[in-house]
């Protein structure tokens, strides 16, 4: 009877996750998808063909017929949308590199540190998530603006005689972007940096490699994983953000995930902006494809 | 590892250094005199005074806890997957990853 019960239990458990993706991923997905096949139009919800759920199966299937991608259409047809899935990739892409300049270092340095303080390390690198994402957006708005914290800092010791622009300009979202993201990067990086065997570096040094050849030909290949892990860590949400280009962005930046708002909000095109969405995962699941695969292929090597 | 560089100290210092600067800015500024950000007018805790007797804030401060308490010990019974190293787990996470990512922001 026990076993019975534990096999039924351990089933339930397996079932969980399948069921919170269909739940929580799969089914939202379809809804948006079939939004974006539908029409706009002035009702509530604001698109249509809207099914009637006691209209039978023949007039489902008669409203079905008004699917169509016109939407998908209007995407290419509008060059609005190609330039803001370019530019948010490229501002994405920028964002990642400067992410992992800054987060490399640090998360090297975590794991030189001695023993006693790391975990100290680490809990200050989650820390910052404790304090709200907003509040730390806005807190830049002050650093950042002409008659701001770094402007009049730099004044005072005569660095500049001007205050830079940098708020609401490209800059500002970039500074934005590394600012939120960089504990994604640093923690995965950090985890393959510590795992890995020192006597390999040390070993390349007594073999005659300088400072910079061991770490380049032995240290950094060896923490690719989470060098991997971490760029896509922050670079698939950084395509779609929407807070950070808002706040502190200015009118010239297009970012999709502005877009698809202004789309949603302010035109109340729910269609268009499901379409935009549909895009956009797919834009953003090759790349978790290829971590997928890149992951699977390193747990293997490692057995 | 025992070999902590200058160079590894000097990143450390200025990587948090990045991390914390706009917190502490809030910190600091909260016990300002005046409602700018950006002008030191003396230090006061008004801002303090006012909170505590506003009670629209305490209560929403209430029902976050609320909220914080009862999702967490949620995803603590959910995301204790018993084949972590399964394919199909690694499809839960990332799939769990979407809506951690726009919750985040609220």
């Amino acid at each position: 009877m026990t076993r019975v019960a534990s096999a039924l239990f351990s089933r339930l458990v397996i079932i969980i996750p399948y069921a919170w993706l269909l739940f929580f991923f799969l089914i939202p997905f379809f809804i948006v998808f079939r939004i974006s096949l539908s029409q706009t139009a002035v009702a509530m919800p604001p698109y249509t063909p809207v099914f009637d759920l006691f209209g039978g199966l023949s007039g489902i299937l008669e409203k079905a017929r008004e699917f169509s991608f016109d939407n998908y259409v209007w995407l290419t047809e509008d060059v609005l949308y190609f330039n803001a899935y370019v530019s948010s990739v490229i501002i994405a892409a920028v964002s990642t590199v400067l992410t992992l300049l800054i987060a490399y270092p640090v998360a090297y340095g975590m794991a030189k540190a001695p023993k006693t303080i790391r975990p100290t390390l680490l809990m200050l690198v989650i820390l910052p998530f404790w304090t709200s994402f907003l509040i730390r957006v806005y807190a830049w708005i002050a650093i950042l603006k002409p008659e701001g914290l770094l402007n009049q800092f730099l004044m005072s010791i005569n660095v500049i005689d001007q205050p830079l622009i940098i708020l609401n300009t490209n800059w500002a979202i970039y500074i934005g972007i590394v600012y939120s993201y960089l504990p994604f990067m640093v923690l995965p990086i950090y985890s393959s940096l510590e795992k890995m065997d020192h006597t390999l570096t040390e070993a390349a040094l007594d073999l005659g490699c300088t400072p910079f050849t061991a770490f380049w030909r032995v240290t950094f290949p060896l923490s690719l994983a989470g060098v991997v892990a971490g760029c896509l860590l922050v670079f698939i949400p950084a395509v779609g953000e929407f807070v950070i280009p808002d706040l502190l962005g200015g009118s010239e930046t297009l970012m999709i995930g502005k877009t698809l708002w202004n789309e949603f909000n302010a035109n109340r095109d729910w269609p268009v902006s499901s379409a935009v969405a549909t895009i956009l995962l797919l834009i953003l699941v090759l790349p978790i494809v290829y971590f997928q695969n890149a992951q699977a292929k390193a747990d293997s090597e490692g057995k | 590892m025992g070999t902590w560089s200058r160079f590894n100290i000097a990143s450390i210092v200025l990587g948090f250094g990045f991390l914390y600067l706009p917190i502490v800015l809030l910190v600091i500024f909260s016990f300002n005199e005046s409602k700018l950000v950006t002008v030191w007018a003396g230090f006061s805790t008004k801002w303090y005074t006012q909170l505590w007797h506003n009670q629209a804030l305490l209560d929403a401060a209430w029902v976050t806890i609320r909220v914080a308490l009862i999702s967490a010990t949620c995803a603590t019974v959910l995301g204790r997957s018993p084949h972590w190293r399964s394919f199909a787990s690694r499809v839960f996470v990332v799939a769990c990853c979407f809506p951690a990512w726009s919750m985040r922001r609220s």
